[in-house]
């Protein structure tokens, strides 16, 4: 069983060729890396976006992209690493909800309270909530809160070789129990209506069109960023060790490795990505709540990175955007229907498709230069 | 001259099964020694032990000097002591560079490992198990032999002091038995080597010294020829013991062996 | 000491309902290796097969009993139709199958809000499950005692037939070793359908049981779900013993936390001693003891 077994094959059928990345891909420039290719189109897409969508459509994607960078996080931690993560939500979460202290805050005249917390009867500001009046902190706790956690948390299971279904498991508990939590301490968190009214992010209006475009650009930017940044890594040293850490544990033992910090490193890593992300989706869409990173949403962040290839970082955040393209265009037309949907997207694309949407580009790719690959 | 590797008084006891029951071991640098024993003798227990993979319930391992007893596996290998498994455990998802640039590069500091992979290293392990050709390969599409040979050629690059090698022939070819050997006699000239084997014509070969091992202790130690006089040991092979599992190590050219040791 | 000791029966209630929900993962997970996330919403059809043979069939306060029987057959045979369906052809991908079954689980809810509507409904308790009985100066409600009761018969009865029957040996044959009970000539293929099917139809009893402490709804499943898979890590994989002191271990836990911290910071607490607990057993209370676990 799953920790019976210290070869569990337990990311499927991607463990065969799953690292290739860059390698299994048809080069279309010899000498340029595959990567900076991808870079460059994905920046140049995400460059002329807006002149293609209008504001609303545009909020949409900002909203979407804020997804994809947890799903490259997903990637790296479940495709690469093998450690399935149902609990992203928490992360996201923190990072939104710092964010969302700091702007609440922000938006309140000096000396007042934020209004949640009067109807609470709350009388002075609680001291969880000072340190969030600074932007700076604000910042560093977007990263470090999230990070914190996850090295922790990840330290105590992968030490005792806690794995498989039963990580996974800790995490969705980890999850369920952050939302439970962000319900109950409703003077502190605004319960299960969470935090809005965030009109203002370090004294810039966000309701102007101008605003609203910047943001797209710097959640765009940071996606591209965290994808550069991650994708480099996974073509480390590093990277190749994540792989054999999740195909085989104990053979990495014995290479003179201790899987504990690998495992535990790249969960952080993904971590952190998710935290940037709710960092950013706080800004982008103006409200947080319990709703938005409980179980049922922390899965969805699977199924996205499921859907685009859970493998293929840059699939991932593809489908990240496709999932929320589909989610919108089926919830505007009829709204039970994305529902099940959703569930059949699922039971599909994990039985039929297990590389995702990069596993068709990449078949693809392999058929248009068989000779590339099979060198 | 004391041994690079002494195990004294080695007992493990899985729940009322005593795998190992007293077991004193000692192997000079630079040996080339076999282990055998009918199945379930411990073998596979012994080198579990010594690698940390199993703790002990009691007994002592000491390894050039020190005490390794409960080290955990990775720290045995940085100790020293690097050992194969009965299945080769090659990481199918990585190149066969990959899979030996891993290898050799757990020394490293933690920054290092995040750059680029650099592989200067990677073609000299390679060409001594003769597989330089095949580098870029997934190790996935390796055949059983090769895939073998990659697990040693990783182990070669780890450079250990000690190796522990968990019958390297088991469904082997000929031509393959053939090759491993080859490559055994030369690892074997600067590394001290541990061969778990059952193929007799295997060793025959190459054993020089060979312990047998039975029901969890040590039935005797001795050269090859001494081994093979010694009555006890064709009674175990052959005798009761045979009944348990078709005792596949009978004197003669027999060659394949399967294990359920694990 | 009063609210110490008025927690007891609510201890054990949510225990109860906690090891009628993780007997059946006990069997799904811990034997057959599968994380079946659709299992909370057999719970579901459980719940709303009391409320559908109540409301609908008009059964009155009988319904809950019939509906015992009536929800383990209807989940034993969706249990069944899953298995064969899906689930058998994903073995040894426990993720994967993880995975899959949350989008049938999600599938259901979905169905569910379609056909019972989206608002909670009540099941009323038959009239002699009603009232209470005051021990001690403890008020013991009699629904709390009939889940308590209903957890225990099934307890006995699955220890009983694991212990004394032709397909309980089986069971626990292929939970011991599956290769080597498919080569003695155990039809493995059955008894891992058979052990769903019985996990499932136990998980539609567990179903019942909460249509008796509280309003049912589409996600009911969703919110036990967690908590019973809690339950089977704690407990040990397939270990009988290990879910019974898990699950009364962790009802009290959360009945405790939730006394003293409130309900909001129980579950935080709870994941927090679990983590810790893991430190000193990360393979549960009890495991299977062989060699490859060594």
């Amino acid at each position: 069983m799953t920790t019976a077994n210290p070869t569990e094959a337990s990311a499927g059928p991607t463990s065969e060729d799953a690292s290739s990345g860059p390698a299994a891909r048809a080069r279309l420039l010899p000498g340029v890396p595959p990567a900076l290719l991808i870079g460059v189109a994905a920046a140049v897409v995400l460059a002329v976006m807006p002149l293609l969508l209008d504001e609303f459509r545009l909020g949409l994607l900002t909203r979407y992209l804020c997804y994809a960078i947890v799903a490259v996080g997903i990637a790296v931690a479940w495709g690469r690493g093998g450690m399935l993560t149902l609990g992203h939500g928490v992360f996201f979460g923190l990072g939104a909800y710092a964010m969302a202290a700091h702007m609440t805050l922000a938006a309140t005249p000096d000396g007042a309270l934020p209004e949640f917390m009067v109807w609470n009867g709350i009388e002075s500001l609680p001291l969880l909530w000072r340190p969030f009046q600074s932007l700076a902190f604000t910042l560093a706790a977007v990263v470090v809160l999230p990070g914190a956690i996850a090295a922790l948390l990840g330290w105590a299971v992968f030490r005792r070789r806690v794995r498989g279904a039963y990580f996974a498991i800790l995490n969705q508990a980890l999850a369920a129990a952050f939302a439970i939590l962000l319900i109950g301490q409703q003077h502190l968190t605004g319960g299960s209506s969470g935090l809005t009214n965030l009109p203002v992010l370090a004294g810039v209006d966000l309701s102007t069109g101008a605003a609203r475009t910047g943001l797209y650009f710097t959640v765009a930017g940071f996606l591209l960023a965290v994808w550069a940044a991650y994708t480099r890594l996974m073509d480390s040293r590093y990277g190749a060790l994540l792989v054999a850490v999740r195909d085989s544990e104990e053979r990495v033992r014995f290479l003179g490795y201790d899987p504990t910090w690998v495992k535990a490193s790249a969960y952080t890593l993904s971590a952190v990505a998710a935290g940037i992300a709710g960092a950013l989706f706080v800004p982008a869409t103006g409200i947080i709540t319990p709703a938005l990173v409980g179980v049922i949403p922390s899965i969805q962040l699977v199924l996205m990175a499921a859907l685009g290839g859970r493998h293929s970082l840059t699939g991932a955040a593809i489908g990240a955007v496709a999932l929320g393209t589909a989610e919108t265009a089926f919830s505007e037309s009829f709204a039970g229907g994305w529902l099940y949907l959703q569930g059949a997207l699922f039971v599909v694309v994990i039985a039929l498709a297990p590389r995702g949407l990069a596993g068709f580009a990449e078949s693809l790719a392999s058929r248009v230069s068989p000779v590339r690959r099979s060198r | 001259m004391t041994a690079l590797l002494t195990v004294s008084g080695l007992t493990v006891a899985f729940g009322s099964f005593t795998a190992l029951d007293g077991v004193d071991l000692a192997v000079e640098e630079r040996e080339l020694r076999f282990l055998i024993g009918p199945n379930g003798a411990g073998k596979t227990t012994l080198i579990d032990v010594v690698t940390g993979r199993t703790r002990p319930t009691s007994g002592t391992v000491r390894f050039a000097g020190a005490d390794t007893t409960g080290l955990a596996e990775h720290r045995a290998v940085r100790a020293g002591i690097g050992r194969t498994f009965q299945t080769a455990a090659v990481f199918d998802a990585l190149t066969v560079a990959d899979n030996v640039d891993l290898a050799a590069s757990f020394r490293l500091a933690p920054h290092r490992l995040l750059r680029r992979r650099d592989r200067a290293h990677v073609p000299e392990a390679l060409e001594r198990v003769g597989m330089a050709g095949l580098a870029e390969r997934k190790a996935g599409g390796l055949s059983h032999g090769q895939r073998q040979w990659l697990e040693i050629a990783m182990l070669l690059a780890q450079r250990p002091r000690l190796l522990l090698l968990d019958e390297p022939v088991a469904g082997m070819s000929a031509a393959e038995r053939e090759r491993t050997g080859e490559l055994l006699e030369e690892i074997a000239r600067d590394t001290t080597v541990l061969v778990v084997e059952h193929d007799m014509e295997f060793l025959r070969r190459h054993a020089r010294t060979v312990t047998v091992l039975h029901e969890g202790r040590v039935l005797t130690e001795g050269t090859l020829e001494e081994v093979r006089a010694d009555e006890r040991v064709a009674e175990v092979y052959l005798g009761r013991s045979a009944v348990e599992e078709g005792a596949g190590a009978e004197d003669g050219p027999t060659a394949e062996k399967e294990t359920a040791d694990a | 000491m009063d609210a110490l000791l008025t927690q007891v029966p609510i201890a054990a209630a949510v225990g109860a309902v906690l090891l009628l929900a993780a007997l059946g993962l006990n069997f799904t997970f811990g034997q057959m290796g599968v994380i079946n996330m659709a299992h909370g919403e057999f719970l579901m059809v459980g719940a709303y097969t009391a409320f559908a043979l109540q409301a609908w069939a008009g059964l009155g306060g009988a319904a809950v009993l019939v509906a015992l029987p009536v929800a383990f057959a209807v989940t034993a045979l969706m249990g069944l139709a899953l298995e064969r369906g899906l689930i058998r052809h994903f073995y040894g991908r426990p993720l994967d199958t993880l995975l899959l079954t949350f989008g049938v689980s999600l599938l259901l809810q979905q169905l569910a809000r379609d056909v019972f509507g989206a608002p909670n409904v009540d099941v009323a308790a038959p009239s002699w499950l009603a009232g209470g009985t005051s021990v001690l100066g403890v008020w013991l409600h009699h629904s709390r005692l009939f889940i308590i009761l209903l957890a225990a018969v099934a307890v006995a009865a699955i220890a009983l037939s694991i212990a004394r029957s032709r397909s309980g040996r089986y069971m626990r044959a292929v939970l011991h070793d599956r290769d080597l009970a498919a080569v003695s000539g155990i039809p493995v293929g059955r008894v891992d359908a058979a052990t769903f099917a019985v996990g499932s139809g136990l998980a539609g009893v567990a179903g019942v049981a909460l249509a008796l402490i509280g309003p049912i709804g589409p996600s009911i499943g969703s919110s036990y779900i967690v908590d019973a898979f809690l339950v089977v890590v704690v407990g040990g994989l397939g270990q009988l013993r290990g879910a019974v002191i898990a699950a009364f271990a962790l009802g009290a836990l959360n009945a405790y936390s939730e006394l003293w911290t409130g309900a909001s910071l129980a579950k935080v607490v709870v994941f927090a001693v679990i983590i810790a607990f893991l430190q000193a057993r990360p393979q549960g209370l009890f495991s299977v003891k062989t060699r490859a676990l060594a």
